[in-house]
C-alpha cells in the first residue's frame, strides 16, 4: 500500500470504511508530511495537532463500536485562515488579527464539525484574502510545492500548497476574484468558486461581502464534489445563501456528446495569454471535441471589464468591511498611546492599505457616480449578457491565469499584477460557479490550469463536465 | 500618466485613519494610479442605465437566542477595565 499521505481524499474514505486503516494513522502520516514539509512551504498558520490526534482517536473509537459515520468522518482537513474556527486562532494572514480567537464556528466549519472531518489547522493566505499570489501574507509567503523559489498563487495560497504537499487531503479555500482558482491553477489541484449564495459565508471574515465565498479544493474533482457534498447546506444566517438541492451524489457517466461550449475570443485570440498556457488550453479543447463536445467562438469584449468593474466594487466594499478594525474590539493594540491611525497604519500590509484607500476615494461624493455607480450598472449588464450565453451553451471555457506561476519577489509592487486575475473576475462579478483543473504543465514543468464556469446554481454538473474532462487529460499531480 | 494625484491619495488616506507620509505614498501610489488608470481607460460604459438594486423577497424572522459568552469575546482585546473593552483616547 503507497504511503497515506500520497492517497487522494475518496482513497482514504474508502480505506477507513472498510477498516483497513484507522483514522489515527491517516492523521499520523499527514503530520509526518508536516512535519518534513512545513518548513519549506509555510502553508499553515496555526496548526491543531493535539486536538486532531485526539478526534482521531475518538473516532477510531466509535468506528470499531460499529457507529454510523459519514464517509468523510476521521478525515483530516485544513481550512482557510479567513474562516471562523471556535477556539482556534483566525488571523486572516494580518497583523491586525494576529491574536483574535473567534467565539463561533463559520457555518461551513460547523458542517465539517458534523460530517467528523478533523481539522489539521488554518492555513497561510493573502492578507484579507487580498493578492493573487500568496506573498502578501504577515506570516510569510507561501511557496509553491513543485517549485519552491515560485509562488503558489493565491490568496488560498496555504490551502493549495498543502493539498500538492501531502500536508492535507482536503482543504477550505475562499475566493473573492480568483482566489481559490489561481492558486489551484499554479499548484496543478483542482479548485472550485461555488456559485454565489450556494455556501453560507456566516462566519467568513469579510473582504467584498458581494463576492466573497467559500469553496473545496483538492487533488481531484471526486475530491471536491465530496467536500462540496458537505459544505453546500443551506444557511438561514447569511441572507445571500438560498436554499437550493444541489445533486453531488453521482459524478460518473456524463457525456459531453452534444454539449455546448463557449470560448470567449477576445481572450484566446489576443497576447494576454502567454503561448505556453494557450497551448494546453487549446489541447485541452481538442480532447473535449474528441469526447463529443461542440466548441464555439463566442465575443464577449466585457470580459475585460469585468476586471475593472471587480476592483471598483471589491475595493468599496473592502474599505467599508475593514473600517471595523480599530485595535479596540480586535486583537492589535501595541501600546496606550496608538491611536486607531497610528494602529490601521502599523497593522495593515501594503496591499490592504491601497485597496482601503481605493474604495474609499471610489465611494467619496465627487468620484461616487463616475466609478462606483457605473460599475454596478456594467456589473448588471455582465450578468445579462452571460446569462443570454448560457441560453445557448453549457459552459465556458477559458485558461484560469493568463500565465503560470512565477518566481516570488518577480512581481511584488508589480502594477500589471492585477492582470493575472482577468479569466477568473467575470465568474466572480456575475456569481457564477467557476472550476478549475489542471490540463498540462508549461516548458518549466509548472501546471496550467483550465477554467471551465456554468449558470448559477449548476455547480453539480459543472463538477459532472470536470470529472468527465479530467479522466481524458490524465493529468498527473502525485503529491511532490 | 497621472489619473490620480498623490493629494488625493493623501485625502482618501485620512478618511480611512491610515497614515501614508513618507515611504507608505511611495510604496502605494504607482499601483493605486495603475488602478484608477486602467480604470478610466477601460471604463468607457455609457452610464445612462438605470441601476437595479436586488430586493430582498425573504427575511428569517427574528429569534431570541444565547449570545456568545461575554468573557471568551473580550478575550479577543489586550486593555479591559471593569468588563469593557477600553477605547483609546481620541482627543486630549
Amino acid at each position: 500500500m503507497k504511503e497515506l499521505y500520497k492517497c487522494k481524499g475518496f482513497e482514504l474514505a474508502s480505506l477507513l470504511k472498510k477498516k483497513e486503516v484507522s483514522s489515527k494513522e491517516i492523521l499520523q502520516s499527514f503530520i509526518n508530511q508536516i512535519e518534513k514539509k512545513e518548513k519549506f512551504l509555510s502553508s499553515y498558520i496555526t496548526l491543531d495537532l493535539e486536538n486532531a490526534l485526539k478526534k482521531a482517536e475518538e473516532l477510531d473509537i466509535k468506528r470499531i463500536k460499529g457507529e454510523d459515520l459519514s464517509f468523510l468522518a476521521g478525515i483530516p482537513v485544513a481550512v482557510k485562515d479567513n474562516i471562523s474556527t471556535k477556539g482556534l486562532l483566525t488571523t486572516c494572514g494580518s497583523k491586525m488579527l494576529c491574536n483574535y480567537i473567534p467565539v463561533y464556528d463559520a457555518f461551513a466549519v460547523k458542517c465539517l464539525k458534523e460530517s467528523e472531518m478533523i481539522i489539521l489547522g488554518k492555513t497561510n493566505m493573502d492578507e484579507f484574502a487580498m493578492g493573487s499570489t500568496g506573498e502578501n501574507s504577515y506570516f510569510g509567503v507561501t511557496k509553491n510545492p513543485r517549485d519552491i523559489k515560485k509562488v503558489a498563487g493565491g490568496s488560498s495560497s496555504g490551502s493549495a500548497a498543502a493539498i500538492l504537499s501531502g500536508e492535507a487531503p482536503f482543504s477550505l479555500g475562499t475566493d473573492t476574484g480568483g482566489s481559490i482558482r489561481l492558486p489551484a491553477s499554479y499548484c496543478g489541484i483542482v479548485g472550485l468558486k461555488p456559485t454565489y449564495g450556494a455556501v453560507s459565508r456566516n462566519g467568513l471574515i469579510p473582504f467584498a461581502s458581494g463576492y466573497d465565498v467559500i469553496g473545496p479544493m483538492g487533488r481531484c474533482v471526486k475530491d471536491v464534489s465530496l467536500l462540496s457534498q458537505i459544505i453546500y447546506k443551506y444557511d438561514n444566517k447569511d441572507m445571500t445563501c438560498k436554499n437550493f438541492n444541489f445533486d453531488f451524489s453521482n459524478l460518473e457517466n456524463y457525456s459531453l456528446k452534444g454539449k455546448k461550449i463557449a470560448v470567449i475570443k477576445e481572450l484566446f485570440n489576443s497576447n494576454i495569454i502567454s503561448s505556453d498556457v494557450l497551448e494546453k488550453v487549446n489541447k485541452a479543447l481538442k480532447i473535449i471535441e474528441n469526447m463529443g463536445g461542440i466548441i464555439e467562438e463566442i465575443s464577449l469584449p466585457e470580459i475585460k471589464d469585468a476586471l475593472w468593474v471587480y476592483y471598483i466594487i471589491s475595493s468599496a466594499q473592502a474599505s467599508s468591511n475593514l473600517s471595523k478594525y480599530d485595535g479596540i474590539r480586535f486583537g492589535f493594540h501595541p501600546d496606550e498611546d496608538s491611536d486607531i491611525e497610528k494602529i490601521r497604519t502599523n497593522a495593515f500590509g501594503t496591499e490592504v492599505k491601497r485597496r482601503i484607500i481605493l474604495g474609499t476615494y471610489i465611494l467619496s461624493s465627487s468620484q461616487y457616480e463616475k466609478y462606483y455607480q457605473r460599475a454596478v450598472n456594467m456589473q448588471n449588464q455582465l450578468i445579462e449578457k452571460l446569462d443570454k450565453i448560457f441560453d445557448k451553451f453549457d459552459f465556458i471555457i477559458t485558461p484560469t491565469s493568463p500565465r503560470t506561476a512565477h518566481e516570488i519577489s518577480e512581481k511584488v509592487n508589480n502594477k500589471n499584477i492585477y492582470d493575472e486575475d482577468i479569466c477568473t473576475v467575470f465568474a466572480s462579478v456575475t456569481g457564477i460557479p467557476s472550476i478549475s483543473l489542471p490540463c498540462g504543465v508549461d516548458s518549466s514543468d509548472m501546471p496550467v490550469g483550465i477554467e471551465i464556469s456554468s449558470k448559477k446554481f449548476s455547480d453539480h454538473i459543472l463538477l459532472k463536465m470536470a470529472n468527465a474532462l479530467e479522466k481524458e487529460i490524465g493529468f498527473d499531480n502525485d503529491i511532490v | 500618466m497621472v489619473a490620480i494625484s498623490k493629494e488625493d491619495i493623501k485625502k482618501a488616506a485620512e478618511l480611512s485613519k491610515i497614515n501614508v507620509d513618507g515611504e507608505d505614498i511611495d510604496a502605494i501610489y504607482p499601483n493605486l494610479n495603475y488602478l484608477i488608470s486602467l480604470i478610466d481607460e477601460e471604463c468607457s460604459f455609457d452610464n445612462n442605465s438605470k441601476t437595479e438594486y436586488i430586493t430582498l423577497d425573504y427575511l428569517r424572522e427574528d429569534n431570541i437566542s444565547r449570545s456568545f459568552d461575554k468573557n471568551d469575546i473580550l478575550k479577543n482585546s489586550d486593555k479591559i477595565k471593569h468588563g469593557c473593552f477600553t477605547v483609546s483616547k481620541m482627543m486630549e
